[in-house]
C-alpha cells in the first residue's frame, strides 16, 4: 500500500485516539510519580514498582509522539533512520501499557467492578498505534511515493 | 496566494473552526444516531427515519472532513484528488449542519446571544469545508 495512505490514517487516528490517550495516560503516570514523591501510602517494593511503571509510561508516551511525528514528517525512510533510543522507549511504554491492562483486568475480576475497565483507556490504545509504527518500520508493506515530476 | 501560506492558513482555520465542531458535533451526531436506532419499534416513523439519517450524515461529514484535511495538509493539493465519494460525504455533513446553523442564528437573534454557541454543533466546520471545496475548485 502507498505510504501516503498510511500517513493520512495515522494523522487521523493520532488526533482522534492517540492524543486523548497521551493526555489520559500522561496524567495517570504523573499522578503515579506524585504518589511516589509523597511516599505516604506505599510500603516496601511498591515505591520502586510504581516509580518504574510511571517512568516507563512517560518515556513510552514521549517516544510515541517522537516516532509518529517522524513518520508524518519524513515517512518510512525517517522511521528506518530513527535512533534506537526511540524504539527502546516505545518498548518500555509497551511494557507499561501491558501492566495497565493486567491491572485493569485484575481489579475487574477480583472486585467485580466493571468500571475499572475504564483504565484500559489510559495507555493501551497506543499499543495498536505503536504496532502500526513498528510494522511500517520492519516490514516492506509501505512503498515510498513515486518521485514527483 | 502562495501555496505554503494557504496551507498554514488552512491549518489555523481547521484548528479554530473545525476541531471544536468535530468534537461537539461528532458526539451529537453519534448520540442522534444511537437515539434514533433505539426508537425502532416504538418511535414515530419520522423519528426512526430522520434521526438516524441525520446522525449518519453528520458522522460521514466528520470522517470526510478528517480524510480530506489530513490529505491536504500532508500532501498539498494532490491530497484532494480522492474518490468522489469523499466529497459526497462532505456534502452530506454540510447539509446536516444547516439546521443547527439556522437554529443558532434564530436563537441568538430572538432569544439570547448565547444561542451562538450552537454553532459548535457542526456549522463552524462549514468554514474549513468551504475552503477545501474552494481549493479543489481553483485547480
Amino acid at each position: 500500500m502507498d505510504e501516503r495512505l498510511h500517513k493520512r490514517g495515522m494523522a487521523i487516528a493520532g488526533l482522534l485516539v492517540g492524543l486523548p490517550t497521551v493526555a489520559a495516560g500522561g496524567t495517570g503516570a504523573v499522578l503515579g510519580l506524585m504518589v511516589v514523591w509523597d511516599g505516604k501510602y506505599l510500603t516496601g517494593d511498591e515505591h520502586t514498582l510504581l516509580l518504574l511503571w510511571s517512568s516507563a509510561g512517560i518515556i513510552g508516551l514521549l517516544s510515541w509522539l517522537w516516532l509518529s511525528g517522524l513518520f508524518l514528517w519524513r515517512g518510512v525512510a525517517g522511521l528506518r533512520q530513527s535512533p534506537v533510543a526511540a524504539w527502546a522507549g516505545l518498548a518500555l511504554g509497551v511494557l507499561a501499557a501491558l501492566g495497565v491492562i493486567a491491572a485493569a483486568l485484575y481489579f475487574t475480576f477480583k472486585h467485580g467492578e466493571i468500571s475499572t475497565l475504564a483504565f484500559l483507556g489510559f495507555g493501551p490504545p497506543l499499543l495498536v498505534m505503536a504496532g502500526h509504527l513498528a510494522w511500517l518500520r520492519w516490514s516492506r508493506v509501505a512503498s515510498p511515493p513515486p518521485a514527483p515530476g | 496566494m502562495d501555496e505554503r501560506r494557504l496551507k498554514y492558513l488552512y491549518a489555523v482555520l481547521a484548528v479554530a473552526f473545525g476541531l471544536p465542531s468535530l468534537a461537539v458535533g461528532g458526539v451529537a451526531a453519534t448520540m442522534l444516531l444511537l437515539t434514533g436506532l433505539g426508537q425502532f419499534g416504538h418511535g414515530t416513523l419520522a423519528a426512526v427515519t430522520v434521526m438516524p439519517l441525520w446522525g449518519l450524515a453528520g458522522i460521514a461529514g466528520c470522517l470526510a472532513w478528517l480524510w480530506l484535511s489530513a490529505g491536504y495538509l500532508l500532501q498539498g493539493r494532490a491530497g484532494l484528488q480522492v474518490h468522489r465519494l469523499w466529497w459526497w460525504m462532505l456534502l452530506a455533513g454540510g447539509l446536516a449542519a444547516v439546521p443547527p446553523l439556522g437554529l443558532a442564528l434564530w436563537w441568538s437573534i430572538t432569544v439570547h446571544a448565547e444561542g451562538i454557541a450552537l454553532l459548535l454543533l457542526g456549522p463552524s466546520m462549514l468554514v474549513p469545508a468551504a475552503v477545501l471545496v474552494w481549493i479543489k475548485r481553483r485547480a
